[in-house]
């Protein structure tokens, strides 16, 4: 579906109150949005869920500011962002994720039975928000560093350096566990 | 951003694991709540009025049903005070409406509960 389906779904729900065309907009966005938000806050499928279903009901009670500037899939990645985000300084789980962290990387030795994606979420997890944020965004939902900027509002220079570090840390794990640049053990 | 070796070795590893995440009533969730911001339940508010008479009614059922033509005179007053309000009076005199006080605070409450109620379900 093309950006003017999106643009004339958004028409449908703003001019005639239509909820069958954002209840459209929803199931084409769910997947990527909560594959996101999956991914951010550590595999907690609840966790994720909930802000998900915030971030569309805050696209939806917000749809008359969207300007269309951005791609209605940026801009929710932005609401899902700034939630998360708000999540964040609420359970202050900046700190205690440093303490997952930990547990994570004690704990991969002892079990040698984790698939890929597991795999993936273990790395993701050796890296701080921010980065996160950066890394998942361009390279799990294909977005350019332009729009990762537009979405976490960090300057263009910043998502690069983040990506680079992210990019840095992901491999240094990732090889520690027997991933070569085929992506096999 | 040049695409390195390494960039591409993330961007293989990314893809093997991007999970299409399936509905599974995600989005009829989202709908339901959608309804629920737009048409706020009624059942709230009709509770909370019963439950202000009911609690009237029991109160006066301890202490006497001489107590209703106080409530019904309360009520009754309300539009003479708003008519003074309108025509200029000074805040002392103001104050001295008190039963219009009483108004404004049950219409304050009321308000904050609202507000209460709508940021639950926004």
């Amino acid at each position: 579906m093309s950006k003017v389906e999106d643009f004339s779904l958004i028409a449908q729900v703003l001019v005639f109150g239509n909820k069958q065309a954002y209840n459209q907009l929803v199931i084409k966005y769910q997947s990527s949005v909560r594959r996101f938000l999956l991914h951010l806050t550590g595999g907690n499928e609840e966790l994720c869920d909930d802000l998900a279903q915030e971030t569309f009901l805050k696209a939806y009670i917000n749809l008359q500011s969207f300007k269309g500037m951005a791609q209605f899939h940026t801009w929710l990645f932005r609401i899902a962002y700034n939630l998360f985000y708000d999540y964040l300084r609420k359970q202050k789980e900046l700190y205690n994720e440093e303490i997952e962290e930990v547990k994570y990387a004690s704990t991969i030795d002892e079990n040698k039975k984790y698939d890929l994606n597991h795999d993936l979420k273990a790395a993701l997890h050796c890296l701080n928000p921010e980065e996160r944020v950066v890394v998942l965004l361009y390279y799990m939902e294909d977005l350019s560093v332009g729009k990762i900027a537009g979405i976490t509002k960090f300057p263009e220079n910043t998502v690069k350096s983040h990506l680079h570090r992210g990019r840095s840390k992901m491999k240094f794990f990732l090889k520690q566990f027997g991933y070569e640049s085929d992506n096999r053990r | 951003m040049n695409q390195t070796t390494e960039d591409k070795t993330l961007i293989s590893f990314f893809q093997k694991n991007k999970e299409e995440i399936k509905d599974n009533g995600f989005s009829d969730l989202v709908t339901k709540k959608m309804k629920l911001i737009e048409e706020p339940p009624l059942y709230p508010y009709i509770l909370s009025i019963a439950g202000w008479i009911a609690l009237f009614i029991l109160f006066c059922i301890y202490r006497g049903w001489q107590y209703i033509p106080h409530v019904l005179n309360f009520f009754l007053v309300i539009p003479s005070h708003l008519q003074k309000w309108f025509s200029n009076i000074s805040f002392h005199e103001i104050i001295r409406y008190d039963s219009l006080l009483y108004v404004f605070i049950v219409v304050i409450i009321g308000l904050f509960l609202l507000l209460l109620y709508r940021e639950k379900y926004t």
